[in-house]
């Protein structure tokens, strides 16, 4: 019987504790009832192979005492989807092309022998990818855990401003503070990069843009209501937030690359290749922004329509007070 | 295709695997049962069902308040014995009105003279 009781510690070792003694009896009595069984079917005791294939045939104890937890996932099926876009945005639509364009060209540039400066940045890329995948992981884990999200109003799949709107628009403060304020602290083996002054006279400004159009959202996010009022604020948002992006375009000279190492050609064509960084990713946001300023303005009329009413998803008792 | 037919099997089974253990413990000659004879009682009507589903939804079922369980001495060994709570009862004979009401449509869906008549 040796064998059974490790067979009941093993599983015990799986199980919540407040249950365990009280789920082991049971499985344990019905372990006996079922060993007495074939015992009187044959005749004699059973042997030790016998019992083993019994426990055997039950599974393994992790595969047991599951069976009694309930089903937890670290990133469940309704944040997946999104999980994999996040992580398809953050590793292949912003740190590819951030290697490819900017890291990769400097590290060649600073280096003598290509082939090196390449491995290198083969390297810094795939740690660069493997901290964001792992922050990423770790963050929709945390969001898996639907403890920490009890002050939501209404269903978490049916929400007024969606994850993907929240988890967007509390990006642009880390982006920004890290363009602005990081970037330029950063040494690439003896090379820097300079922002034109123009960021840095936007710095405050734009930030506090960032804050005020995340904190709607969250704000849109927690409180489902109000709906007319979130997309005037978001409209009045957007609307600076290109103004800053006028401002930003009154030069051409967004960044320069400074490496005392190299020759004035090479420190050039390294600034021409910055700055066409930054005019693609400026042209993107002004995108980015004019899709959401267009989707809010053609919303405003129905906003006013419905004024004081609640979203037709949360109509009905899904209010979770 | 065997393992797809063995997925689909258990997935239909599952559906029923609550009213099959509400109804077993329904029985008037044997109110209530100790998990391996209810296993063993449901396996010989026709229901196998593994010990590691059937357990962790006893403890389900009794937690939603559909059985009730005790811990008492027989053949000198603790069993926990489940019988159907009042709710359980009530939430049967529900049960047993969908489960009728589904049989029959589904009768009607795949009865063998529909088909003929389709093709």
């Amino acid at each position: 019987m040796k064998q059974i009781d490790r067979y009941l510690r093993a599983i015990k070792f799986f199980l919540p504790k407040p249950q365990q003694n009280d789920i082991l009896a049971e499985i344990s009595e019905d372990i006996h009832s079922q060993l007495d069984d074939l015992e009187a079917e044959r005749g004699r005791k059973l042997n030790d192979a016998e019992i083993a294939a019994v426990l055997k045939k039950r599974g393994s104890p992790n595969l047991v005492a599951g069976a009694y937890l309930p089903q937890k996932y670290l990133i469940g099926p309704a944040w997946y989807p999104l999980y994999c876009w996040v992580l398809t945005l953050v590793i292949l639509l912003v740190q590819v092309p951030l290697f490819v364009t900017v890291i990769g060209p400097m590290n060649v540039l600073n280096s003598t022998a290509i082939l090196p400066a390449l491995f290198q940045t083969l390297g810094e890329f795939l740690q660069a990818a493997l901290v964001a995948f792992a922050w990423i992981t770790g963050i929709f884990a945390l969001m898996e855990r639907p403890d920490l999200f009890t002050f939501r109003r209404g269903k978490r799949d049916e929400p007024r401003t969606s994850i993907t709107d929240l988890v967007n628009a509390l990006s642009w403060i880390p982006l920004w503070i890290y363009l602005v304020r990081w970037i330029p602290r950063f040494n690439f083996g003896g090379v820097h990069l300079v922002l034109a002054p123009i960021w840095q006279t936007l710095f405050w400004p734009v930030l506090a843009l960032a804050i005020a159009a995340a904190a709607l959202r969250v704000f849109s996010f927690l409180s489902p209501t109000h709906a007319k009022f979130h997309r005037l604020a978001r409209l009045a948002v957007d609307g600076f937030a290109l103004l800053a992006i006028g401002l930003l375009f009154t030069t051409s000279n967004w960044v320069h690359v400074a490496a005392p190492n190299l020759t004035a050609a090479t420190e050039q064509a390294a600034s021409r290749w910055g700055n066409l960084t930054a005019a693609v990713f400026l042209m993107t946001v002004v995108v980015m922004i004019a899709l959401a300023t267009i989707r809010d303005w053609r919303g405003l009329p129905k906003n006013i329509q419905n004024r004081g009413k609640l979203p037709p998803d949360l109509r009905q008792g899904t209010i979770v007070e | 295709m065997s393992e797809q037919l063995d997925a689909l099997r258990l997935e239909l089974r599952r559906g029923c695997l609550v009213l099959a253990v509400l109804g077993q413990l329904r029985s008037e000659d044997c109110p209530d049962q100790y998990g391996y004879v209810l296993r063993k009682a449901l396996a010989d009507r026709g229901m196998i069902i593994d010990e590691n589903t059937l357990y962790p939804l006893l403890r389900r079922l009794e937690t939603q308040g559909l059985l009730q369980s005790e811990w008492r001495e027989e053949e000198k060994r603790r069993k926990r014995f489940y019988r159907l709570s009042p709710d359980g009862e009530q939430i049967l004979a529900q049960l047993i009105e969908e489960w009728r009401g589904l049989n029959a449509s589904l009768g009607r869906i795949i009865a063998p003279d529909r088909r003929e008549g389709a093709l």
